[in-house]
């Protein structure tokens, strides 16, 4: 659990490529590395966003409840991503729930220190402008596929 | 304020003017010795002394107590004497200084006092045309340089002028003509000297008026930076700060030019003298009229009336410069409209409840001259609740300021129970009239919430004991008010309380009411102990520990917490915690600069510890270079998430390029103490590694059993069985640190916490604790909603006979503005006159009459609609 093991896991994910180890060092050690048991809710959707998370190791499934009660899986939020920032940056409440299938090891990033590194650092800002884009393709092609 | 400065000098200083004269007169026999001396001596080297010899002109016999009086001896009684005299001469210039410093201090504070208490009398409306920083800057260097001449009065002609008497007799007595000339000299400089003087005394007024110009107008462009940038005025402001720059430009060169020309005048009178003295001295020695020790004995007399002179002319400019500069701060402070100066007796206990308010014709002008309220006519019924609404600036706020006496009516008058509000006493009406307002002048100081609560009950200090302070002496002495600031100054009587614990009672009940009780629970769950709760608690928190603790097995979540074990290095605490099994009570022992104690560092030489830390220090060091590669360290990321201070990260990257051989002895202390500040868990920079832990665990019990007693009196140890001072009231509660490497863990834990609290009946204890929470300059550490909720709640504290809340209900939330309303209601039916101004028509739901208030004018008048 060491804050280079932390850096190193960081450089793997797909996120952080090309983003300096001596930035992705400062995340690690400015955010809070967090153990979460099995089948824990770690962001419900409709509660306000206060952080992003990193997945260092272990898997999480995300669903997106509907109104007549009942919750349509969306996916699964496997190790490397980050997710939640969604929230933060749009200023939303949490857009869907994300609970924990296995013991999850997450990087806790609260949202001051989130905007302090897009701001400071343009090669964090650039990672999660391309994690978004990525997404937005995805969902593209989904509704493509589907139409 | 006196109306002269001469007057003031006098009426204040006599005494000390008398001593400081009588001082001078005393030091005068002993610097004519002074000038005696040398020529003496010289006489006595120069072999012109005869027999029999003599010192100070009496003739000395060839033995004095046996001992022959030889040259020798002769020599050295004069220089010990001469060096006596030295001493005795210095030791009268100390005594008129100190007492000279003494006069002008006490002057200065005297002054500052007067204009700062004529500030609290200025009419509401001089404050919207002065800031803050002008009268700071008026009370700075023109009052400085007043209270200065205070002390030189009679100190300076008298010393300085009697020194030049001193010394013009003594020439005069060796040589008339010589005397004549030196006398010349310096006449002459003062011919020319003074007129330039007056002219630097312009120019420095010039240069202070236009510096507090500029001043004013770099305070405007702050205030109005927004619209500057808004209507792109960027140029035309550099330009007119420019053109202010250019003023104070001229004026300086101008000033400084003239001031170079006055010392050049002084030095070529000072050094044209001795050239005077060389060629008529020289003559007269040749003549056989004046001996040489005479003649180096009155080049080095004319050389001392130098500095006299020079001091006489400065002090003769001072006292005028200092007449019109006492005139200067009296126009600006001594206002005509001043409101009347406060009364120290206590009034008669009145009741204003129960009597209606008349307000009868009354006129208000704001100082440009334009109503602000035109004739208005009205009475507010006792025990009922009256709603003023209207556009802002349509008269209710004045309206609302003027029914609390805040503003007086240009013409007409505000009345209740038959007694003109405008001209009560301030210590009768703002005591039965409460106003609420969230205009400028009003806020939060930056004290505790128990303190800003308790600001209208502050009236009248208890004092304990007759025998007068130092302090309380000096400040009667200034003419300072010689009331003690940590006195009980609350008015228990008036909150309707016996004593303090009741009045935190009240406060907490109060608040609750308004719906800050959360936020009292939650401050104080987060705050230390205060001093007084920490006694009457501490068993309730122990006996919380334990149910905590229980609980949070129950719900199998025990993890969640790591108790501090004697036994075990607990990861989610300092290195320092560990190390000291506790935490410093106050700000005397500096853990993140434990070596910094001689103690530590023999203690962990003597455990073999430094050497360890300081390859972890090493490590750290090497992470933190590594991480803030690039970084400035000045930056807000360094300074909020680094480990090392900005200092220390520059010196570190210096000592990273140099190697290890460029460390000193302060940069090795630098890397040991490093290690201290780091939370195993929350930093996991591997640099604390489990031997270093297991040292620390081994070294925990010896450290203890070593400390010296002072030291170990400033830090709380960890205790299962008692409540520790240097922490919150949560960690108390925990006896140990949240893992907070769980997710959630920080709100799991904290709200099992706030439930055994609640269970075991601390709820209150808990927002007494919160209640000594500071809130920050202007209240910055609260949200505004929760400021007004204060300001709200320090007016209820008071138990007032009328309340106006001046354009609160507006800025509060829905939920606390419907209790707030709620609260008027109840307060309207025990006899308190409610009166709300607010410019939203809905909110006058629940008024018993609502009035609305146009161009100054009432417009309307209605029965609430009462539900």
């Amino acid at each position: 659990m060491s804050l280079s093991e932390d850096a190193a896991t960081l450089a793997a994910v797909p996120l952080f490529q090309g983003v300096d180890p001596a930035r992705l060092k400062l995340i690690a050690f400015t955010a809070e590395r967090q153990t979460v048991p099995a089948g824990t809710v770690l962001v419900r959707q409709g509660e306000p966003g206060d952080a992003v998370f990193v997945v260092l190791s272990g898997e999480a499934s995300v669903h997106v409840d509907t109104a007549d009660g009942g919750a349509i899986p969306v996916g699964t939020v496997p190790a490397g991503t980050l997710f939640g920032e969604v929230a933060l940056l749009a200023d939303v409440a949490r857009t869907a729930t994300v609970k924990t299938e296995t013991e999850m090891v997450v990087l806790r990033l609260g949202a001051d220190l989130f905007f302090d590194l897009v701001q400071e650092f343009p090669s964090v800002g650039i990672a999660v402008m391309r994690e978004l884009a990525r997404r937005l393709d995805r969902s593209t092609t989904l509704l493509r596929d589907r139409g | 304020m006196e109306p002269d400065f001469r007057r003031f000098l006098w009426r204040y200083s006599l005494r000390a003017q008398l001593s400081l004269l009588a001082l001078a007169l005393a030091s005068f026999p002993f610097l004519w010795l002074y000038y005696e001396m040398p020529k003496e001596i010289v006489a006595l080297i120069g072999g012109d002394m005869g027999l029999p010899r003599h010192l100070f002109g009496i003739e000395l016999p060839s033995h004095v107590l046996g001992i022959e009086v030889t040259a020798g001896v002769l020599l050295g009684t004069q220089c010990f004497l001469l060096l006596a005299l030295v001493v005795v001469n210095q030791r009268f210039r100390l005594a008129i200084e100190r007492r000279r410093i003494d006069t002008a201090e006490s002057a200065l504070r005297r002054i500052r006092f007067q204009a700062l208490a004529l500030v609290l009398r200025f009419p509401q409306a001089a404050f919207r045309q002065r800031t803050a920083a002008e009268t700071m800057a008026s009370m700075g260097g023109e009052i400085e340089a007043l209270s200065v001449h205070v002390g030189d009065a009679v100190a300076v002609p008298a010393y300085q002028g009697g020194t030049i008497v001193v010394i013009m007799t003594f020439l005069l007595l060796q040589d008339p003509l010589l005397a004549v000339a030196a006398a010349v000299l310096y006449p002459l400089a003062m011919i020319i000297v003074p007129g330039l003087q007056r002219r630097v005394n312009r120019l420095s007024r010039d240069r202070s008026r236009l510096m507090r110009g500029l001043g004013e107008r770099v305070d405007e462009t702050f205030r109005l930076i927004t619209d500057i940038h808004a209507n792109d005025q960027t140029r035309w402001t550099r330009a007119f700060l420019g053109a202010r720059l250019g003023e104070v430009f001229r004026t300086r060169v101008a000033l400084d030019r003239l001031r170079f020309t006055i010392a050049t005048v002084n030095t070529l009178v000072q050094q044209a003298g001795p050239v005077a003295f060389y060629a008529l001295g020289g003559w007269l020695v040749f003549q056989g009229r004046l001996d040489i020790g005479t003649l180096v004995a009155v080049i080095a007399a004319h050389k001392d009336m130098a500095t006299p002179w020079r001091e006489l002319l400065e002090w003769y400019q001072a006292r005028e410069d200092a007449q019109v500069k006492y005139e200067n701060t009296l126009r600006l402070y001594n206002r005509p409209d001043l409101r009347p100066p406060p009364s120290d007796t206590p009034p008669e206990a009145i009741s204003l409840r129960g009597e209606a308010i008349v307000v009868e014709d009354v006129i208000l002008r704001d100082e440009s001259d334009s109503r602000l309220l035109d004739r208005l006519r009205l009475t507010i019924a006792p025990a009922s609740s009256t709603a003023l609404v209207g556009p802002a600036g349509g008269g209710r706020e004045a309206l609302a300021q003027a029914l609390a006496g805040l503003i007086e009516p240009t013409g007409g008058r505000i009345a209740i129970g038959g007694r003109d509000v405008a001209a009560m006493a301030p210590s009768l009406r703002n005591r039965r009239i409460a106003y609420v307002g969230t205009g400028t002048g009003t806020g939060l100081q930056s004290r505790t919430i128990a303190d800003n609560l308790a600001f209208g009950l502050q009236r009248v200090p208890r004092l304990e004991g007759t025998a007068e302070t130092p302090e309380q002496r000096d400040a009667r002495r200034c003419g300072n008010p010689a009331d003690p600031l940590d006195a009980d100054w609350i008015d228990y009587d008036a909150a309707g309380v016996a004593d303090a614990a009741g009045l935190r009672q009240r406060m907490i009940d109060v608040m609750k009411r308004l719906g800050f009780g959360d936020t009292l629970f939650r401050l104080g769950l987060h705050s230390r102990l205060p001093d007084g709760v920490a006694a009457e608690i501490a068993p309730a928190v122990i006996a919380a520990r334990a149910l905590l603790e229980r609980r949070l097995t129950e719900q199998g979540e025990a993890d969640l917490v790591v108790h501090f074990d004697p036994a075990l290095y607990n990861d989610h605490a300092s290195l320092a915690e560990n190390l000291l099994f506790g935490m410093p009570t106050d700000g005397t022992f500096n853990v993140d600069r434990m070596t910094d104690s001689g103690f530590m560092l023999s203690f962990l030489t003597d455990c073999s510890l430094i050497e360890p830390l300081r390859a972890a220090g090493e490590r750290i060091a090497a992470v933190m270079i590594d991480i803030f590669a690039g970084v400035d360290p000045d930056h807000e990321m360094v300074r909020r998430f680094a480990l090392v201070t900005p200092p220390e990260l520059r010196r570190l990257r210096v000592l990273a390029g140099l190697g290890e051989t460029a460390q000193t002895r302060d940069d090795r202390l630098m890397l040991v103490n490093l290690p201290f500040r780091v939370i195993a868990a929350r930093h996991r920079l591997d640099a604390v590694d489990p031997g270093l832990k297991a040292a620390v665990v081994e070294a925990r019990a010896l450290l203890a059993a070593r400390m010296p007693p002072k030291l170990a009196g400033t830090i709380a140890r960890f205790r299962p069985d008692a409540v520790n001072p240097a922490a919150s009231l949560l960690d108390n509660i925990l006896d140990g640190r949240i893992a907070a490497d769980r997710v959630g863990a920080a709100t799991r834990v904290r709200r099992a916490a706030a439930a055994v609290l609640e269970e075991m009946g601390l709820g209150e204890a808990v927002m007494r604790a919160g209640l000594a929470y500071p809130v920050g300059i202007a209240g910055a550490r609260l949200a505004p909603g929760e400021r007004l909720r204060i300001a709200i709640g320090r007016a209820l504290l008071r138990r007032p006979d009328v309340i106006v809340l001046d354009d609160v209900l507006g800025a509060l939330d829905s939920a606390c503005r419907m209790t707030v309303i709620a609260i008027l209601r109840e307060l309207a039916a025990e006899g308190v006159t409610v009166i709300a101004s607010f410019g939203d028509m809905d909110h006058a739901l629940g008024f018993d009459r609502v009035i609305t208030i146009e161009r100054g004018r009432i417009v309307r008048s209605a029965d609430g609609d009462v539900k």
